[in-house]
C-alpha cells in the first residue's frame, strides 16, 4: 500500500528535538517501511530537508509550529496526491481536514494522549473524527478508556497498541557496568543506592514528593540517594518556582539529591545504567511514560504510580510495585524501603523486566501491531 | 550589515538608568524612519532585566516619546492595535505617530519600537479616596473603550480570559508548597508562625476556586474575548496619571484580553494591603467611580468579590519562601509581613459581605479539579497557542485584513456564545439567563457621595448616578429597529478605507454603538456580540442601578415618613 503518516506540528521527525510520538515514530518507521510504501509527513526544521528519501521512507516536510498553519499545509500537501491508507498521529482535528482531501483513503488515527477531551476538541469535531476514522491506535488501555467515556461510540475502533525501546542501546553488560562506575563514581554516588527519577520537573509529575520521601526514607536506608535526570537545574537563574521548590527541598533532605540537568537523548541511557531503582512518581493521569520501558530495558525494577496507564505495564512483584497514593511521600518511602531491603529481589525484578521488553517492547512488535491494524 | 539583537542588558533598574550603546544607535536608526526633527533625547526609563526602554524626546513637532517594546514583535503588535484601536474610541491613551512609511510602530533589533505624542502627567493622589477614585473611573473608561477589539493580522492573541480557573488552582497548590517549606525549615520562628496561618489562607482559596467554578465566571466568559475587551494587567499610580481632559493611561504594552474585573480588583487589594486594613469606604468609592465610567452588571461584580476573596495578597506576598527559603524566613520583616496580612485579613471578610460576596464553601471532600471545559475555552485555548507565521510587517500600517486563518476556530467558538436574538430588541430577554435580582447581592450602598471627577451631575429625579447620555437617545443611537444585520451579500469586498489621519489629540466625542469606528471586516457576529453586550449593559444601568443616587434614597424615605393626610 501507498501510505502517509502525519506527524504532528509541535517537532520534527526523526526526533533530532525530542518528543515521544516522533521517537515512537522514529522507532517504527524502518520496520513498516519494509512492507509498504512509506511517507512520512511532517513539519520543516532548519536542520532538515524539506524532501528527502532516507532508506525506503519517504520525508516531506511542510511548516509547523502553529496547528492551523500546518492544517492548511497537509490539505495542500494532499490536493495532488493519493494515499491508500492515511495515518494521522494525534490530532483527531485534523481527520476532518484529512478525510475531506482525501475522500477514499483509509484513515487510522495514533492517541498518545489527552486531545480528546472536551477542552481540547468541541464535541461535534471529535464525534466526526470517530466517525471518519477506521481506527484509533492508543498507547495504552487507559487512553482508550479516556475516550470511551466521553464518545462510547469509539468503543469498537479502539486498540492498544503499546510503544517500545531500542533494546540494544539499553542492554546492559560489561561495558555499561563500566559507564555505570563512572558516572556514579563523578557525582559522589559509589556504594550507594541510586533512586532514579527522568523526566521534566513540573508539579504534575511528581519530583517534589520523591524528594520528599527521602526524608523518611533516611533512617532505614541512609546509603541511599536520589539522581533527578531532567529540566532545568538548581544552579539555573531563571528557575521556575517548582524548580525552586524542589531545590528547597532537596537542600534540606538526609539523603543526597543530585540533579543532572539537561541529558541530551543521546546519553540518557547511560543514567538507567547508573540508578539502582527507576521511580515514576507521576501525579496525573499519564497516558503512559516512555521512561518505563526504558528502564525495563536497563534492567532496573520499577516503582510507579496507579495513574493514567502507566501501571499497564508493571505485573506487580515481577518488575516492579505499585504506589497507589504518590501524594503521600510516607508510601513512597516505605516502597522504596520494601525494595532496597531486598537487593536479590530487586535484581530479579530488573531481570524480569529486561526480558518482558525482550518480549513485548521491542519495535519490532510495535511495528507487527501497526502492520496488523494497517491490513 | 548585521542589527545587534536587543536583549536585557542586566538586573532591575538602579538609581540611574542606561542603555547599552547599541540600543541609542538603534535608537537613533528609528528615530531616522520618522518625519520630524530631534533636538534632544533623554532617557527616562529602562528595563534592563527585560530589555526595554523609554526616552523623551524634543522634536520640531512637538514633545513625544520613543519606546523599544520588549516582549516579542507579535505580541507586542497585539498592544499597538489595541493603543492605536483605543485612541481612535477616543480614549486617553497616547496617540500612535506613524513613521514616513505610514506605520505605526518599526522593527528594530528584533523588537518593535513606537512614537507616541508625550502627554504632561501628574500622578493622582495616592494618600485620599479621590485619587483613588480618579484612577478608578479612568480605568473604567479605558475598559469600556477597549471592547471589541479585535488585533491585527500578525499579532498574537494575548488572553487572560479563560485562565481564571488555572490560576487559581495553581495558587491554592502552591500555598500547600509554602506549609511543606515551613514544615522542612521549622526551625525559625517565622516558620511556626507561617505553619500556623496556612490552613486558613488554603481554605480561603479552595472556597474561592469552588465559586469561581459554580459561580457566575463560566457563562461570563461564553461571551468571548472581543466583547469583554481588554484589561491593562499592569494598572495603578503609575500608571494611569492626571492629564488635559482627565485619567491618561500609558504603557500598554501588557493589555490581554480579559475581565475588566482584574484591574479592578488588583487595583482595590493592593490598595487595601498597603492601608492594613480592609476600608468600606474606600472599597465602596473606588467601585463607584468605576461604575460611573463603565457599569458593573451584577453577575460581573460577584466575580469582583470572588476574585477578592481569592488570597491573592497572601500568595502574591509569600511565595518568594519557595527561592531562599532561609533568607525569608530569618528576615525579619518576614515576622512584620505576616503580621500585616493577618491585621488586614481579619478585616476582610466583613467587608466582603457587606459588599455582598457569596463565597460558598467548598465541601471538606472537595478535590480541586479542571472543572470548566467549554468550547470557547477549546477554541481559545488554539489560538492562544496559534501564532501567526507571519512576521510582522514592518510597514504595518494599522488593522488590516481580519486574523489570520486562525479564524476557523474561532468563529465556532463565536458560534458557541449565546445567539443574538433574531429580533435585537431592547425589550427581549437576553440569551444569557440572568440569575434573578434575588440572588444578586444587594446593592451595595454608598455612605456619603464622594467627589467623582468630572461627573455631570445627572437630575434626581430619574436617573442614577450614572455618567451616560440619557438612555432613550443612546438606545436609539444604537438603531436597533433598522439594524441590518451584515449577510455575506451585503459584506463589502470594497478597498480597505483610507488609513486615519494621524490624531495630535484623541475625538471627545462621546462613545455610543454608532459612533463607534466600523470596520470593514467586522464580521456579523462580532457586531451582534458587541451590540447584545451593550445593549444589557445599558438596559442594566437603566433598571437596576448599582448604586443608588443617595438623593433618591432620602427623596424616598422623605415620602415614606411624610405624616399621613387626614382623611376629610
Amino acid at each position: 500500500m501507498n501510505i502517509l503518516m502525519i506527524v504532528t506540528e509541535k517537532l520534527p521527525v526523526p526526533p533530532i528535538r525530542g518528543g515521544a510520538i516522533q521517537t515512537y515514530i522514529s522507532g517504527i518507521s524502518e520496520g513498516l517501511s519494509r512492507h509498504h510504501s512509506l511517507t512520512i509527513l511532517g513539519r520543516t526544521d532548519p536542520e532538515l530537508p524539506d524532501s528527502e528519501t532516507v532508506g525506503r521512507i519517504r520525508y516531506e516536510r511542510i511548516p509547523g509550529g502553529n496547528f492551523d498553519l500546518y492544517r492548511e499545509g497537509v490539505e495542500a500537501f494532499l490536493k495532488d496526491r493519493s494515499y491508500d491508507l492515511i495515518h494521522i498521529f494525534n490530532r483527531p482535528l485534523m481527520v476532518e481536514t484529512v478525510r475531506r482531501a482525501a475522500p477514499h483513503a483509509r484513515l487510522i488515527l495514533s492517541m498518545h494522549n489527552d486531545m480528546f477531551l472536551p477542552g481540547k476538541i468541541a464535541p461535534e469535531q471529535a464525534a466526526l473524527a470517530i466517525q471518519e476514522v477506521e481506527r484509533i491506535v492508543t498507547v495504552s488501555d487507559y487512553v482508550g478508556r479516556a475516550i470511551c467515556d466521553d464518545y462510547p461510540q469509539a468503543a469498537d475502533k479502539l486498540r492498544t497498541v503499546y510503544s517500545g525501546v531500542d533494546l540494544a542501546r539499553y542492554r546492559t553488560g560489561s561495558s555499561s557496568r563500566q559507564i555505570r562506575e563512572q558516572l556514579r563514581r563523578e557525582h559522589g554516588l559509589t556504594g550507594k543506592k541510586v533512586v532514579l527519577f527522568v523526566g521534566r520537573l513540573s508539579p504534575k509529575k511528581g519530583a517534589d514528593m520523591l524528594v520528599r520521601a527521602m526524608y523518611p526514607l533516611a533512617k532505614k536506608h541512609p546509603d541511599a540517594a536520589l539522581v533527578i535526570v531532567g529540566g532545568r537545574w538548581f544552579s539555573d537563574n531563571s528557575i521556575s518556582d517548582y524548580v525552586a521548590y524542589i531545590r528547597a527541598l532537596a537542600a534540606r533532605a538526609p539523603l543526597p539529591v543530585i540533579s543532572t540537568g539537561y541529558i541530551d537523548a543521546a546519553q540518557i541511557h547511560h543514567w538507567f545504567w547508573a540508578g539502582d531503582l527507576f521511580v515514576c512518581p507521576s501525579l496525573w493521569m499519564e497516558p503512559l511514560a516512555r521512561v518505563h520501558y526504558e528502564a525495563m530495558a536497563a534492567e532496573l525494577p520499577i516503582l510507579t504510580t496507579s495513574r493514567g496507564g502507566n501501571p499497564e505495564v508493571i505485573e506487580p512483584g515481577r518488575n516492579g510495585l505499585i504506589i497507589e497514593t504518590p501524594e503521600q511521600p510516607d508510601e513512597i518511602a516505605q516502597k522504596i524501603s520494601e525494595l532496597l531491603s531486598n537487593p536479590a529481589k530487586m535484581k530479579a525484578m530488573g531481570q524480569y523486566g529486561r526480558r518482558l521488553a525482550e518480549q513485548k517492547y521491542g519495535w519490532e512488535r510495535v511495528v507487527a501491531d501497526i502492520l496488523s491494524v494497517w491490513k | 550589515m548585521t542589527e545587534w539583537t536587543i536583549v536585557p542588558w542586566g538586573d532591575v533598574e538602579g538609581d540611574v538608568p542606561t542603555v547599552p550603546p547599541e540600543l541609542d544607535q538603534l535608537a537613533e536608526q528609528v528615530i531616522s524612519r520618522y518625519d520630524m526633527r530631534v533636538q534632544e533625547r533623554t532617557l527616562i526609563t529602562t528595563k534592563p532585566d527585560k530589555g526595554g526602554a523609554i526616552w523623551k524626546i524634543l522634536t520640531d513637532k512637538g514633545p513625544r516619546s520613543l519606546k523599544v517594546l520588549h516582549r516579542t514583535p507579535p505580541r507586542s503588535l497585539f498592544s499597538v492595535g489595541a493603543q492605536e484601536y483605543l485612541v481612535n474610541k477616543g480614549a486617553r491613551v497616547p496617540a500612535l505617530i506613524p513613521n514616513r512609511d505610514g506605520a505605526l510602530c518599526c522593527e528594530c533589533g528584533g523588537k518593535l519600537w513606537i512614537v507616541t505624542d508625550w502627554i504632561d502627567l501628574t500622578p493622582a493622589s495616592k494618600v485620599d479616596l479621590e485619587g483613588a477614585q480618579a484612577l478608578c473611573y479612568g480605568l473604567g473608561e479605558f475598559h469600556r473603550h477597549s471592547q471589541g477589539y479585535m488585533p491585527p493580522a500578525g499579532a498574537e492573541r494575548a488572553s487572560r480570559l479563560y485562565g481564571y480557573e488555572k490560576q487559581y488552582m495553581k495558587i491554592l497548590e502552591k500555598i500547600s508548597w509554602f506549609r511543606v517549606i515551613a514544615a522542612t525549615y521549622s526551625d525559625h520562628p517565622a516558620s511556626r508562625r507561617l505553619l500556623g496561618i496556612v490552613d486558613k489562607y488554603e481554605q480561603q482559596a479552595r472556597d474561592a476556586l469552588h465559586t469561581l467554578q459554580n459561580g457566575p465566571y463560566p457563562a461570563l466568559i461564553e461571551r468571548g474575548e472581543a466583547a469583554w475587551g481588554l484589561a491593562h494587567q499592569d494598572y495603578g499610580w503609575s500608571n494611569g496619571q492626571q492629564g488635559p481632559g482627565g485619567l491618561w493611561i500609558i504603557d500598554l504594552d501588557g493589555v490581554a484580553y480579559d475581565l475588566p474585573i482584574r484591574d479592578l480588583r488588583k487595583l482595590i487589594t493592593s490598595t487595601m494591603h498597603d492601608m492594613g486594613v480592609w476600608d468600606l469606604t474606600w472599597m465602596r468609592g473606588m467601585i463607584d467611580a468605576y461604575n460611573q465610567a463603565n457599569p458593573i452588571e451584577p453577575e460581573l461584580y460577584q466575580m469582583l468579590l470572588i476574585d477578592m476573596a481569592m488570597p491573592n495578597e497572601f500568595y502574591k506576598h509569600i511565595k518568594e519562601i519557595v527561592f531562599e527559603p532561609e533568607l525569608f524566613l530569618n528576615d525579619p520583616q518576614t515576622a512584620a509581613l505576616l503580621d500585616h496580612l493577618e491585621a488586614t485579613d481579619a478585616t476582610k471578610w466583613a467587608a466582603l459581605k457587606e459588599l455582598g460576596a457569596v463565597i460558598q464553601t467548598a465541601p471538606s471532600d472537595f478535590k480541586p479539579r479542571y472543572l470548566i471545559h467549554t468550547a470557547t475555552a477549546a477554541s481559545a485555548h488554539a489560538a492562544n497557542r496559534s501564532h501567526s507565521h507571519a512576521v510582522p510587517s514592518p510597514q504595518y500600517a494599522g488593522l488590516a485584513s481580519p486574523p489570520p486563518a486562525a479564524a476557523p476556530t474561532k468563529s465556532r467558538a463565536d458560534s458557541k456564545t449565546p445567539a443574538a436574538p433574531k429580533t435585537p430588541a431592547a425589550s427581549s430577554t437576553p440569551a444569557n439567563p440572568k440569575t434573578p435580582a434575588a440572588k444578586t447581592p444587594a446593592i451595595p450602598k454608598t455612605t456619603a457621595a464622594p467627589k467623582t471627577p468630572a461627573a455631570p451631575v445627572p437630575s434626581a429625579a430619574n436617573s442614577p448616578s450614572l455618567d451616560l447620555p440619557d438612555i432613550p437617545s443612546l438606545l436609539d443611537a444604537l438603531d436597533l429597529k433598522n439594524f441590518k444585520p451584515k449577510t455575506a451579500k451585503t459584506s463589502s469586498k470594497k478597498s480597505a478605507p483610507p488609513r486615519p489621519k494621524p490624531l495630535s489629540m484623541p475625538d471627545k466625542r462621546p462613545f455610543t454603538v454608532s459612533n463607534r469606528t466600523k470596520r470593514p471586516d467586522e464580521s456579523l457576529k462580532q457586531r451582534r456580540a458587541y451590540i447584545e453586550f451593550t445593549a444589557r449593559a445599558l438596559i442594566q444601568a437603566a433598571n437596576q442601578p448599582l448604586t443608588p443616587d443617595p438623593r433618591i434614597q432620602k427623596l424616598v424615605e422623605a415620602l415614606i415618613n411624610q405624616p399621613r393626610k387626614e382623611k376629610k
